[in-house]
């Protein structure tokens, strides 16, 4: 039988390397897998879609593709336990004048890349909510760094974080793992940068899966995941590369708001023409 | 003689695959290992074929120095190099599908530190003749920019 393919969309070679330990670590848990690297997130949909791997570790928006291309035919095996709840911050400059979100009227809002769901489909649609439209109301700056990587890459958030900054912008929307990270690092001073307001909480990426692909083969790989320990050191290290302390069981109620966001920003016709 | 009349290669390896994606590689009365392509983690075992590319260049580098330093009488006390490759897409020989370009070497760039009590203008003549006779630095620089400089430290 061949290994279980899993595919990722990979920027950087380092992240490869990433994926070769946890290969080893699936093949010592008894679960033959291998990977299958792609540069962008439409590719790696086509190919799960079309059968050519069995599991994409999918962008919360490649998700939705996935479950919008399948007819919601799609199943989030597991998660970090750092992809769930996230929230992004649309940061202000202390005393630029923008106090409460209608402020942001006739201003300038950075976001990342046009496909970044935490940077710009989601800050965006959160605005739509309390009525500011994006073009209409404020205008978007965005950031587009790698485009089809769906914001993997830090990127945009931090060019739209500086263009706040040096007041090329009047708020600018990151994800707030990245604002706890540059806040504190020295990337910008929390007591000039501030945050205006926050999306509800959403879900990050997943492991993706057709329910089409055998149940006990997913048990088997899903074991194996959700068997790494972060307490044991020969799995720490490949989990702090991710950026997890535990795996956790897929979920799909974190993507509603996204879902909703694409549909209304028209976001897969724009991009499929 | 010209350099077609010798018969025999210059250099000869054998190397065969072993466990684990390592490549066991057989030189005369050496044997060695390297494991992967490029990109491999810190703590593996094996340098990459990509590291003995640019280990065997400054070995080359280095002993075509000391060598024209001992012939000249010169005194080159320590010799140090740091080098280091760019690929043209480091995302081609890890295989991500849908990256266009080549996985090939784009530039190759380094120093070469030498301690010791010797005239820059010497040095320099000496490292200019080193390059000349380098085979590796030959080679490698007909196909890719080899930007390798030279200092004295004192």
């Amino acid at each position: 039988m061949r290994p279980i393919l899993v595919g990722a969309v990979i920027y950087d070679p380092k992240v490869a390397v990433i994926w070769e330990i946890i290969t080893q670590f699936f093949a010592s848990a008894g679960c033959e897998m291998d990977c299958v690297f792609y540069t962008n997130y439409a590719l790696q949909v086509d190919a799960l879609v079309g059968r050519q791997i069995d599991i994409a570790w999918n962008s919360p928006l490649a998700w939705v593709d996935a479950e919008t291309r399948t007819g919601g035919e799609c199943t989030a095996l597991a998660m970090r336990d750092t992809d769930r709840d996230r929230v992004t911050r649309i940061l202000t400059r202390a005393g630029g004048g923008v106090n409460n979100v209608s402020d942001l009227r006739g201003k300038r809002l950075a976001v990342g890349a046009k496909d970044s769901p935490q940077a710009t489909v989601l800050p965006i649609h959160h605005l739509e909510r309390k009525g500011l439209r994006a073009g209409a109301d404020y205008q978007v700056k965005r950031h587009d760094v790698l485009v089809g990587k769906h914001g993997d890459h830090v990127g945009g958030e931090r060019e739209a974080l500086q263009s706040l900054v040096q007041g090329r912008s009047d708020a600018a929307c990151v994800l707030d793992l990245n604002w706890q990270r540059w806040s504190a690092d020295g990337t910008c001073d929390p007591k000039e940068i501030v945050v205006l307001d926050s999306t509800a909480p959403f879900d990050h990426c997943n492991f993706t899966a057709l329910r089409s692909f055998p149940a006990e083969r997913a048990d088997l790989w899903t074991r194996a995941l959700l068997s790494m320990d972060y307490a044991n050191p020969a799995h720490r290290e490949m989990m702090d590369l991710e950026g997890l302390k535990a795996w956790l069981p897929g979920r799909v109620s974190g993507y509603r708001a996204l879902t909703e966001a694409v549909e209304e920003q028209g976001f897969f016709e724009a991009v499929r023409g | 003689m010209s350099a077609g009349a010798t018969p025999e290669p210059a250099a000869a390896v054998r190397a065969s695959a072993a466990e684990g994606g390592v490549v066991r590689i057989q030189s005369r009365k050496h044997g060695y290992f390297a494991q992967g392509q490029v990109q491999q983690p810190f703590d593996a075992a094996y340098p990459t074929a990509l590291d003995y590319l640019l280990g065997a260049l400054a070995a080359d580098l280095i002993a075509g120095l000391e060598r024209e330093a001992r012939r000249a009488g010169a005194s080159l006390g320590a010799v140090e190099a740091s080098l280091s490759a760019r690929l043209e897409n480091p995302l081609v020989p890890i295989g991500v599908l849908g990256e266009s370009g080549s996985s090939r070497v784009a530039r190759i760039r380094g120093s070469v530190y030498v301690s010791g009590k010797i005239e820059e203008e010497v040095l320099r003549d000496l490292w200019d003749e080193a390059q000349r006779k380098a085979t590796v630095f030959t080679t490698l620089s007909q196909s890719v920019p080899v930007d390798v400089s030279i200092q004295i430290i004192l």
